[in-house]
């Protein structure tokens, strides 16, 4: 038998490349504003009273994003943390995780999440025409995160700026992932938007 | 064809916004002509010797350009498939075909003119006098009175550009973009704040783009400033279409790359308004010939387009303005014959015609002049609906003859410009920065401590209407007589008079007319105008399409992880809530047969799936569902209903236990968010010291249901580290193990078609491999994809009822025959008391099997047991059996019908009654479940 493929709930146009266990885009692209589909990255889910030591020992405030090695910790929904790092690390994920958060109650929802990357100094226009939050460059820093309406599907978002360069992470249910990307892409017509792949480091 | 620039295109003007290097071809009415890039629809019809534009909406008469502007009536088009655009606005393209609206059959014969000779029976109230009686006509009267209306024509086909909606944040929003309002944006900007400016126009610079070479100057002036400034966004051909509590503002941006307007929505801190001023025409006789201009039109179509508007011109002015048309007609080479400055004691009788154009006019002192050009200078309005829409009322200079705001203004909401008063270009620039400051100020501190200079209108001589009669609203064909007539009728207020007439209800919405209706009213009523009043502002300040308001639709779709497979497998999708989801692969009756006889693979991700965590789990498993948790061991799987308070049936499913403290529910796939909410709901407000941890794990896994006499053959094949016998892995049981290679997948014995079968759930994006998977494994047992066509007859066949379709909003949960899962031995849990009283009661209908006794006769669903008149049931399912082949159904019948071998009668929707039988098991098929448990 042939060894399992994972592929995201969004369609590649496009050669693929293999990552671990899943199939990804290997498109290269750029532009002033690029959507990739990282949903292959690894996802897990904390979940702790706000005020509990478990939650404190993440060191994410709720609305914020917190670096610990190669991961990223956000803080959109109250008590909630999702922890994102790239594909195929659970485990490794899992054990990097502060105190004893790695031996509490979490949620590997890697294959429960689609999860996008917006980034482009368009960006920001292109979010704005599909959340209501003020995603100014000012009002929403670098590290930050939210959990809104986006597109009219609940989502999360963290302002994870590559090399300078705005970014944005969309993490949204698994099923809704192909309208999500297809209503991105609509709405970055405007801007040129164009599709890159995976990317060849992190997330 | 015309020339290249057009007959009546002048020498380059200083101001001109038209690239004469650049030509662009268009049609009008079907006529081919040329324009330069830069020209509106109008200057370039103007530059063209086109003096006739449009006819009037309600008597046909010829029109031509009156205000020259956005809100000018006359100007309004169909321009390709697009009704209504604004001609003195919307900017040439090549290609354009451009034609008049509510002409038939030509602008140049307009069989609607015949209404000219009947206007003295279409006076005020017209409609309302006439079709009022007799009232059964009314419907024939309308079907008549709609072929009249005016208006473009939406294509019904074609292509029609998307519209957009956007959201902005601004700290200060700049409504306008003239001197005032650049000034105010530059200062608001320089104190720190985000500034959004929002021009009506194309480019920046309100009247100082017609003015002077000094008013140029500063126009491109402040325009460089705010281009450069990095805390402005400048937004043009954009309007401020609303404003709503808290500062909630509505922009339009218009004209955008693909796509055709975006409505923006604006939460600023504040807000200034600075829409500058409005020119107002003038009532007399005549005032509405072709050729007859308001001076700003004139200063336009010169100062920006190098447009002669005429050849001979006569000019009437209270103010300035006339005096620059004057001098700008001068400098293009019009014959100005005669200044009439009203200042100086000059009045203005009527307007003359010659076939159908202006030929000349006369004059208070008697005289008569030859002329083809009539411009009229005689005052301004302040539009002020952005300050009634915040809550002011803006009360009336009677020295300056305009509106100013009134005393009341939010301290949110600014105003500057022409809006407040008039002045020097240093006075204007100079009260819109300290506005400017101010707005500033309220958004970051809160404290206002900018003073603004004093700063009023000029005094101006009330020039509303002169001693003849004339149109007052050119947008609704409504005459100062009109206005007389409805006032000495009673119609005397003027929110009455404004319905009984429909002045200012056309599309220029008052704008240009309001002060002139209310002014002429005044005067009926001997009242002055500030006790007259206005009629009530209302958004939007300008019409806007409803594909803008629509904005981009954002329907959320859900896919399951094989949605690619069945699509490319003939799957014929139907949406289930926001799921798509294949009903059948192109024929249901067989796929039932190969699942019966075989094995077949069904996909149900959408199932709601929960993973709950906790050492209360089963706490909360026993306060949701009807029946016990408590001994539920590992590796077991349960079924369970759920009831509302009400005892009302609310949802099903299979709860299985994973390992200690940790299971796994399913839910119908309808039902998910609501169970969600309900779960945790009842955890953070009536359990919140329970140790549960509800992750919602539906999208998590791609969920496969493999049914068939064949299924634990084929899933043997993909199986290696789980013992798939019956004995080692029985029915109401669940695995967890490696399929096709994929850890971690969830495996349970159970089964919704009546079949032996395994619902597998696996990480979802492994799920179209394993699916693959299944398929090419199952080749050699002649597998098939069933739909939900296929399941839904199955599980008819077996009897299993479906929460939604089976129950309804008032079935309790003995009605559904589940008496022996409710437990009403055990503790509390959600709807005990209403079940109790129900059982002790025996109300309620009852969930039965009925097979109709003509077994080809499928009754539809929802048909009624009606028996001496009164509804005794219904069919809640029914289909044709290709297993049995008869018809089956269930249905919800009243206790003394819910007897195995009553036969109860089945009104079909067309009246004919039939009969069925209620059977002892709501299963037609396998009631023992033999088949499951195999």
């Amino acid at each position: 038998m042939a060894n399992p493929t994972a592929r995201s709930p969004i369609g590649v146009n496009g050669s693929t490349k293999q990552l671990g266990s899943w199939e990804v885009s290997d498109a290269t692209n750029s532009g002033p504003v690029t959507l990739a589909d990282v949903s292959a990255a690894t996802k897990i889910l904390v979940v702790a009273d706000v005020d509990s030591a478990r939650g404190a020992a993440l060191n994410c405030a709720f609305q914020s994003t917190h670096r610990i090695d190669n991961a990223l910790i956000v803080g959109a929904g109250p008590g909630e943390w999702l922890v994102l790092a790239p594909a195929g690390q659970t485990p490794t994920v899992i054990e990097a995780l502060p105190g004893d958060i790695g031996r509490g109650d979490l949620v590997d929802v890697t294959h429960g999440g689609t999860l996008l990357r917006l980034t482009g100094n368009d960006a920001v226009a292109v979010m704005s025409r599909m959340c209501a939050i003020n995603v100014g460059l000012d009002a929403f820093a670098d590290g930050s995160a939210f959990r809104s309406s986006f597109a009219r599907l609940v989502c999360d978002v963290a302002r994870d700026d590559v090399n300078g360069v705005p970014s944005y992470l969309i993490h949204a249910d698994r099923s809704s992932g192909q309208y999500l990307f297809d209503s991105i892409m609509a709405v970055g017509e405007t801007f040129g938007i164009r599709v890159t792949g995976y990317p060849v480091a992190g997330l | 064809m015309s020339g290249a620039q057009g007959s009546s295109r002048g020498a380059q003007r200083l101001g001109e916004v038209v690239d004469r290097n650049r030509t662009i071809t268009f049609t009008f009415n079907g006529k081919k002509y040329k324009g330069l890039e830069g020209d509106t629809i109008i200057s370039a019809l103007t530059a063209n010797g086109v003096k006739i534009v449009s006819r009037s909406w309600k008597y046909h008469r010829r029109r031509g350009v009156m205000s020259g502007n956005y809100h000018d009536p006359n100007c309004h088009f169909q321009v390709n498939d697009e009704p209504n655009v604004r001609g003195a606005h919307r900017r040439l393209e090549e290609g354009m075909v451009v034609s008049t609206q509510n002409v038939s059959p030509s602008l140049k014969f307009d069989i609607g003119a015949v209404n000219q000779k009947l206007s003295r029976f279409l006076t005020a109230g017209f409609y309302y006098k006439t079709f009022i009686k007799p009232e059964r006509l009314w419907p024939t009267y309308e079907k008549v009175l709609q072929r009249f209306a005016g208006g473009g024509k939406v294509a019904a086909t074609g292509h029609h550009v998307p519209a957009d909606k956007r959201y902005a944040h601004p700290d200060v929003l700049v409504a306008g973009g003239g001197p005032s309002g650049m000034s105010a944006a530059l200062s608001a900007a320089d104190a720190g704040s985000n500034v959004l400016l929002v021009e009506e126009e194309y480019e920046l610079g309100g009247f100082l783009r017609w003015g002077t070479a000094d008013e140029l100057a500063v126009a491109q002036s402040l325009r460089e400033k705010v281009a450069a400034h990095p805390k402005i966004t400048t937004l043009t051909n954009a309007v401020v279409a609303g404003r709503y509590d808290q500062n909630w503002v509505s922009v339009i941006e218009r004209g955008l790359p693909v796509v055709m307007e975006s409505l923006i929505k604006v939460r600023t801190a504040t807000l200034v308004a600075a829409p500058g001023l409005i020119e107002r025409p003038y009532v007399f006789e005549g005032n509405d010939l072709p050729g007859v201009m308001l001076s700003t039109a004139v200063l336009r179509l010169v100062n920006l387009y190098a447009v002669k508007p005429g050849e001979r011109a006569v000019v009437f002015t209270g103010n300035d303005s006339g005096i620059a048309a004057a001098e700008a007609l001068r400098g293009i080479g019009v014959d100005v014959v005669q200044v009439v400055d009203a200042r100086h004691g000059g009045g203005l009788v009527r307007a003359t015609s010659s076939r159908g154009v202006l030929s000349g006019v006369e004059l208070s002192d008697g005289s008569k002049v030859l002329c083809d050009l009539l411009v009229v200078a005689a005052g301004w309005t302040a539009p002020t609906t952005l300050l009634n829409l915040s809550g002011n009322h803006p009360v009336f200079d009677e020295a300056g003859a305009r509106f100013v705001p009134g005393p009341d203004l939010d301290d949110t909401v600014f105003a500057t410009g022409g809006l407040v008063g008039d002045g020097t270009i240093d006075e204007i620039l100079a009260h819109g920065a300290a506005v400017g400051r101010q707005a500033s100020e309220r958004a970051t501190n809160g404290s206002v401590t900018t003073v603004a200079p004093a700063f009023s209108p000029d005094p101006h001589l009330p020039l509303f209407f002169g001693t003849t009669k004339g149109i007052v609203d050119f947008s609704e064909d409504v005459s100062s007589k009109d206005l007389l007539t409805a006032a000495h009728e009673g119609y005397n207020s003027v929110e009455l008079l404004k319905r009984y007439t429909t002045a200012t209800m056309g599309p220029a919405q008052g704008k240009l007319e309001t002060i002139n209706t209310v002014a002429v009213l005044a005067s009926a009523n001997g009242e002055s105008i500030e006790e007259t009043g206005t009629t009530v502002w209302r958004p939007p300040y300008v019409p806007i399409t409803l594909g803008a308001l629509a904005g981009r639709s954002y329907e959320p779709v859900r896919y399951s992880p094989m949605q690619a497979w069945h699509e490319s497998h003939g799957g014929i999708n139907i949406v289930a809530g926001q799921w798509m989801r294949p009903e059948h692969y192109g024929d249901a009756a067989k796929e039932v047969s190969t699942v019966r006889s075989g094995v077949g693979i069904i996909d149900v991700t959408p199932l709601g799936k929960f993973e709950l965590k906790g050492t209360d789990v089963t706490k909360l498993l026993n306060l949701v569902y009807v029946n016990k948790w408590s001994k539920l061991e590992v590796g077991a799987v349960r079924y369970g209903v759920m009831c509302g308070e009400d005892g009302v049936i609310f949802d099903d499913g299979v709860t299985g236990h994973l390992s200690e403290d940790r299971y796994f529910m399913s839910t119908t796939s309808s039902g998910a968010a609501g169970v969600y909410a309900h779960l945790e709901s009842w955890l953070q407000t009536g359990f919140p010291e329970w140790d549960v941890t509800i992750t919602n794990v539906t999208s998590a896994y791609a969920s496969i249901n493999i049914a068939g006499p064949q299924s634990r053959e084929l899933l043997s094949k993909l199986v290696s580290d789980v013992d798939l016998s019956n004995e080692a892995f029985p029915y109401m049981n669940l695995r967890t193990g490696t399929i096709a290679g994929v850890p971690g997948c969830h495996m349970w014995r159970i089964g919704f078609t009546g079949e032996l079968s395994f619902e597998i759930h696996v990480p979802a994006g492994f799920g179209a491999y394993v699916w693959e998977t299944l398929m090419e494994h199952g080749a050699d047992f002649g597998i098939t994809p069933f739909g939900l066509e296929a399941q839904r007859i199955m599980r008819l066949e077996k009897g299993h009822f479906i929460v939604g379709q089976d129950t309804d909003g008032v079935t309790q949960g003995f009605s559904a025959g589940i008496d022996w899962l409710i437990k009403l031995d055990k503790d509390d849990f959600i709807g005990k008391p209403e079940l109790q009283w129900q059982h002790d009661s025996g109300a309620g209908f009852r969930l039965v099997g009925i097979h109709p006794n003509d077994p080809k006769q499928v009754p539809t669903e929802a048909s009624q047991i009606v028996i001496d008149g009164i509804i005794q049931g219904r069919i809640t399912s029914s289909r044709f059996s290709p297993t049995l082949n008869r018809s089956i159904c269930l249905g919800l019948v009243v206790p003394a019908l819910a007897v195995a071998g009553t036969v109860v009668p089945i009104r079909l929707p067309n009246g004919t009654i039939i009969q069925g039988t209620v059977m002892e098991h709501h299963a037609s098929y396998d009631h023992e479940g033999a088949k499951l448990r195999g």
